[in-house]
């Protein structure tokens, strides 16, 4: 057990990004630059060579609906985006830190799913930036990571114990001070990602309280998020639907129709997540 | 009953669908059938020693294990929804996503939806 206090240290260290190498954190500090060039910024990346082959991987997996082989760093940023390339490089790198604890690799897919299935609704509703939707959908859980890092044996109790009048966020409180919605959100916002990424980390477990400006976003997040868990690539420690699917839909104005392409859509991925998933973890 | 084949885990490919509840030398459940192989899955079954899952045989071409995978998704689908209350909107949810998945195993040139 831990007071918020307590916990809240433990994190300030994360978000300081610790976990990526000194010539990555020189290519995060040239993409904030708006005179640096794409190519630059991939010759940063190119001195870690785990990194430049890991990203290349990224951008031609079949999690990123583009066609076409990238075959160097500069293509691969070009493909992916700056916002998107940070993100898959904070995420990865996080990860690899909790590779091997039991429900980590569940956590990934499920974070792989939500991207998909947000980057898919955001697709139906003809979103502006369906690359941050889904860059919001793969961060969402993000906050769980630290939880793995400092005590994983409360994160097995949990999966191996699984309450099913007690949602994750709940028992994390209870255990840790802060749930994952607080501690996502705290990492995403110290490492200077958008509002659009951000929001849907915060309140995807109660969209309605969200920030009207990006209400839409949170929603896809939290409908995503009900989807994968709905067919199974949920949370190990709280594998059950909590929460209003119906509302959702209607509030974003989907169809019946499109909701069942949406649902079938991701049945196919779920395929490809299980079968492909680490293909790039 | 549907058909299925004992196969060595180690060399099981990733997606294969484990058919048969697992469980350890001393009769804990390990996994609940049915569910995915996935690297970590394969790892954690491993390191308890177990060395052989049950999958199906697909060269029976068994309609009544295509029936019975059907059945299983509806199942697994109905208990991940079980928290909800049982009111005529929360029960249309359900059907909609089970009607999903029926529609994308059709699809999928399995067996027409029922
Ligand atoms: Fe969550
Ligand atoms: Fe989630």
């Amino acid at each position: 057990m831990y007071s918020r206090d307590e916990f809240f240290l433990l994190i300030e260290d994360l978000s300081l990004l610790p976990a990526i190498s000194p010539s990555c954190r020189s290519a995060f500090d040239k993409m904030e630059d708006p005179e640096a060039s794409l190519i630059g910024i991939g010759h940063l990346i190119e001195e870690d060579p785990g990194l430049a082959s890991r990203l290349i991987k990224v951008a031609n997996s079949p999690f990123y609906p583009y066609s076409g082989k990238v075959g160097s760093v500069r293509e691969a940023l070009v493909r992916l985006g700056l916002e998107t390339t940070r993100g898959v490089i904070l995420t990865t790198s996080l990860f690899d830190r909790i590779r091997g604890e039991a429900g980590v690799y569940a956590l990934w897919q499920h974070s792989l799913a939500v991207s998909m299935i947000s980057r898919n609704i955001a697709g139906h509703l003809r979103m502006p930036y369906p690359d941050e939707v889904a860059l919001a959908g793969l961060l969402h859980d993000i906050g769980k990571i630290p939880y793995f890092m400092h005590d994983a044996s409360e994160m097995h109790r949990s999966i191996s114990d699984v309450d099913p009048g007690r949602p994750d966020y709940k028992r994390e409180k209870e255990a840790f001070g802060m749930d994952h919605m607080e501690i996502g959100e705290h990492l995403t916002i110290s490492w200077r990602f958008p509002s659009i990424v951000c929001a849907p980390i915060r309140w995807h477990h109660n969209p309605a309280k969200s920030p009207e400006a990006d209400r839409t976003v949170v929603r896809i997040v939290a409908l995503g998020d009900l989807i994968a868990s709905a067919y199974g690539l949920g949370h190990p420690e709280f594998p059950f639907v909590d929460g209003d699917i119906l509302q959702l839909t209607e509030e974003l104005n989907l169809l019946g129709a499109e909701v069942t392409s949406l649902l079938t859509d991701f049945l196919y991925d779920r395929d490809l997540i299980v079968q492909r998933s680490h293909d790039v973890f | 009953m549907a058909r299925m084949m004992k196969v060595e885990l180690a060399t099981t490919e990733d997606g294969e669908m484990i058919v048969q509840d697992v469980h350890d030398m001393l009769g804990r459940l390990l996994v609940r059938a049915p569910r995915r192989i996935d690297p970590e899955l394969k790892r954690m079954l491993l390191a308890r020693g177990i060395q052989e899952v049950f999958i199906p045989d697909q060269s029976s071409g068994d309609a009544e294990y295509e029936r019975q995978i059907v059945e299983q998704e509806r199942d697994a689908i109905r208990k991940r929804f079980s928290r909800l209350q049982d009111t005529p909107d929360n029960k249309r949810i359900v059907e909609i996503f089970i009607r999903a998945f029926e529609v994308f195993h059709a699809e999928k040139g399995k067996i027409p939806p029922v």
